[in-house]
């Protein structure tokens, strides 16, 4: 009479040992999110964090010859160096944009300069750059939460403000919804007492 | 180089042979005939009345509206073109093949890159037309136009290489069609995400990676009106590099996937 019981390491495991990878990546994931998007890293990022290092940890003691493959095995070999090559390679792209993002180049190209000075507003300016008995000035943008775009184009406008100043003219914008009071912020040379 | 030419002449040909670049070709002009007919109408009726006002002349949104159209559609346009390209060759089988031949996946797939997105040139150019047209009803801002058909092919090159990454990692078509269209519309809709990340004080932090990652922040304001900015054509030209280097990546895993 042959013996009917399957072996412990026979038997299909309650929980897939898949499920565990799933959860991990899933938690690591969240704890990336919460790291990129607050400001601090909250509560949920250290609980996502944690249960994704448990759910690792679990799949390997749940599958340890999967895990065992996934370390030395031929995709593991090819598949890390390609995913390394991958993420450096793109780090180093997300470091041209931001390098290039940095360098401000514009440039204006409708025929009615609609998004920067007319010659007379140029002359103008200028001249309040050279006056040395003339305060400096801070312009202040109020944009709403849809108004992004318009931000954009208004950068254009107001950097040649700035420039054509000699730096007179600064100018900084600020999100309508920002709570912090506007007399904190100096305008025009003059402080609130 | 040479490898690259052969795979895009090949390519390219295809294009001129299927009938569903004929389709998509045939859609977008008619969609785009039509909406440009009746914008122009209620332009010209707005125009007279301003003109009898002392005013008058072509406004920027009727310069970039068939760029800005064509930009919308490339959720449409991007994944038809491009679902077949190595979605098919690994379904035939005729990707192993091609891969025995002396030249390395990235030619193979720059060369690829290049014929859908020449093909896609040939759609835009077509478009030039609604600018002529325009020309005859008032006097449009030539460096609004311009900077709107630069934008929408730097764009539609971005969109192009982006489903070329679903089309590598399925054999299913329709698969990487829809794949691909989910992710060019989130990208599309970044920026109306964006909006809806400023209201919430918790997640206010993120609306600025947000809409710098999705298409339009980088079209929409600028380069649809007339404004050149490095960030913006960095941003179309790396997007390409980057999701062409993916693609790649995704193609070289036959070599010594199990």
């Amino acid at each position: 009479m042959t013996d009917q019981t399957p072996k412990m390491d026979e038997q299909e495991a309650f929980i897939p040992p898949y499920y565990m990878l799933i959860l991990a990546v899933a938690g690591l994931v969240v704890a990336l999110a919460v790291l990129v998007t607050q400001p601090t890293f909250t509560v949920v990022g250290w609980g996502a964090l944690g249960i994704g290092a448990l759910a690792l940890v679990a799949w390997v003691l749940m599958a340890p010859d999967q895990a065992k493959a996934v370390i030395t095995g031929r995709t593991a070999r090819f598949g890390g160096t390609s995913l390394v090559v991958t993420a450096v390679f793109i780090v180093a792209l997300i470091a041209i944009y931001v390098f290039i993002r940095g360098q401000n180049w514009r440039a204006d190209l409708t025929e009615r300069d609609t998004f920067s000075l007319t010659t007379e507003s140029r002359q103008a300016i200028a001249g309040i750059g050279a006056d040395p008995n003339l305060p400096s000035v801070k312009l202040l943008a109020f944009y709403g939460a849809s108004q992004a775009g318009r931000r954009d184009q208004d950068t254009l406008l107001f950097d040649d403000y700035a420039q054509t100043s000699a730096g007179k003219i600064r100018w900084c914008s600020r999100s309508s919804s920002d709570p912090s009071p506007i007399s904190y912020i100096p305008l025009s040379g003059t402080r609130p007492r | 180089m040479s490898a690259i030419f052969a795979v895009f002449k090949r390519e390219l040909a295809l294009y001129f042979r299927s009938p569903i670049a004929y389709a998509v070709a045939f859609a977008m002009l008619l969609f785009l005939g039509i909406l440009f007919n009746g914008n122009l109408a209620q332009s010209v009726a707005f125009n007279v009345s301003v003109a009898q006002q002392g005013g008058g002349g072509v406004t920027a949104s009727d310069l970039n509206l068939a760029p800005a159209l064509i930009t919308f559609l490339m959720f449409l346009i991007g994944p038809l073109l491009t679902m077949r390209l190595l979605a098919e060759e690994a379904r035939e089988g005729t990707i192993e093949v091609l891969m025995t031949l002396p030249m390395n996946e990235a030619q193979f797939i720059i060369g690829k890159f290049l014929a859908v997105w020449s093909y896609y040139t040939v759609l835009l150019l077509l478009t030039v037309i609604y600018h002529l047209i325009l020309t005859l009803v008032g006097v449009p801002d030539a460096g609004v136009a311009f900077g709107a058909y630069l934008g929408a092919w730097l764009y539609g090159g971005a969109v192009l290489a982006i489903c070329m990454i679903w089309s590598a990692v399925t054999e299913d078509q329709i698969v990487a069609a829809f794949l691909s269209a989910a992710t060019v519309l989130v990208l599309y809709l970044a920026e109306v995400a964006a909006v809806s990340l400023t209201g919430s004080p918790t997640l206010a932090n993120a609306a600025g990676f947000v809409r710098e990652l999705g298409l339009q922040a980088h079209f929409g304001a600028t380069l649809a009106n007339g404004i050149i900015r490095a960030e913006d054509i960095a941003y179309f030209v790396l997007m390409m590099i980057g999701a062409l280097f993916i693609t790649t990546r995704i193609v070289e895993t036959r070599r010594w996937r199990a």
